[in-house]
């Protein structure tokens, strides 16, 4: 075996019969046809869903529980509360004119002051206020029974002051350090206005 | 039309006629199959029109046809589906069959690794010293000399102990 016999047996190698035109044909036919670019979008698509990875883990490793934002509604109470417990039963109203459809009307006595009028369960009229730095809050109902016992003149029960008049029924409640005479003089006050 | 047309005084087809044969030949001893080597031998020409190389006689069209078909045998022997399809060395089974010497010849060196196959064929084939062999392969001439010394000794084991 030497170079010669090397070679002849390379050289033994030939193209099958047609080659020669045919890869010709195929040669001109590659060289013509444009050259395929890749879509641009495809050079940006790993980036982008690089990105979309990065962005997706930091919003759930940034989130701390308890730091979202309180969402809209009647002091964020009323949209936070899960919907099985449905809708809050105390509905804001401007003033004393709003409790007219309930068939009373109470409201804050003079020199009151952070006032705030609410209807809670359609049927209980409710009037926030503070009075000489003591908060207050009044109720009037003609459906919920305050006390079993009250008489048209304001009477103390437990922590309440409590009194009924033309089948309504009033409470003033402080959760203030109001004394208890303090309490039943604003009550007396305020029956004598009904 | 490309430099190295204009430069060889013949247009494409000339050049084309000139060293097709040369270039199926060795994509074929790579690639080892006759579909794959003609679609090789292709792109080889293809890349010569577009890579418009400054070559100045027909010895240096040669040398870089051939480097450039080596490369891309090279290229496609790394692609995964063809690892998993095409063993890259022919086992020496293969040659067990053969019974022509010139067959047997071709076949051992076909099964050479494609390191010792690329400086087997610019040596006896394209006739090339290994200096020259050193320069078109970007190695060593001292590596190409061992790998010549290590294909001969592989090509005679795989014709049954025959000197090289």
């Amino acid at each position: 075996m030497n170079e010669k016999d090397i070679r002849a047996a390379l050289e033994a190698i030939e193209p099958p019969d047609g080659a020669q035109e045919r890869m010709y044909r195929n040669i001109r036919r590659k060289a013509a046809a444009p050259k395929q670019r890749p879509p641009v979008w495809r050079r940006y698509a790993a980036l982008a869903a690089c990105l979309v990875l990065i962005c997706t883990a930091g919003f759930f490793a940034f989130r701390t529980p308890g730091t979202e934002a309180p969402p809209s509604g009647s002091d964020g109470l009323e949209a936070a509360l899960p919907p099985m417990m449905g809708a809050s039963p105390y509905e804001d109203v401007s003033g004393p004119e709003a409790f007219a459809p309930l068939g009373f009307t109470i409201d804050a006595p003079e020199g009151a002051s952070d006032v705030t009028y609410c209807i809670a369960y359609g049927d209980t009229a409710l009037v926030d206020f503070t009075l000489n730095g003591c908060a207050y809050r009044y109720e009037a109902s003609a459906a919920e029974i305050f006390s079993e016992d009250a008489a048209e003149t304001p009477a103390l029960s437990g922590t309440d002051a409590v009194w009924a008049k033309a089948g309504v029924q009033y409470r003033l409640h402080t959760s203030g350090d109001a004394a208890a005479q303090t309490l039943l003089q604003l009550a007396e006050q305020l029956s004598e206005t009904e | 039309m490309p430099e190295i047309f204009a430069a060889a005084g013949a247009d494409f087809e000339a050049f084309y006629l000139r060293h097709y044969k040369a270039i199926y030949r060795v994509c074929y001893a790579f690639l080892k199959q006759a579909e794959d080597a003609e679609d090789c031998t292709e792109d080889v020409f293809v890349r010569a029109m577009q890579a418009n190389p400054s070559l100045e006689n027909e010895r240096h069209e040669r040398a870089w046809l051939t480097t450039t078909a080596m490369n891309l045998c090279k290229d496609r022997l790394k692609h995964w589906w063809r690892q998993k399809v095409v063993p890259l060395d022919e086992s020496m089974e293969n040659l067990a069959g053969s019974s022509d010497p010139g067959h047997a010849v071709l076949d051992a060196v076909m099964a050479l690794p494609v390191k010792y196959k690329e400086v087997v064929w610019l040596y006896y084939y394209e006739g090339y010293q290994t200096d020259e062999i050193a320069a078109l392969l970007h190695r060593p001439a001292s590596t190409v000399r061992n790998q010549l010394r290590d294909a001969r000794g592989k090509l005679k084991e795989l014709l049954g102990g025959e000197p090289v």
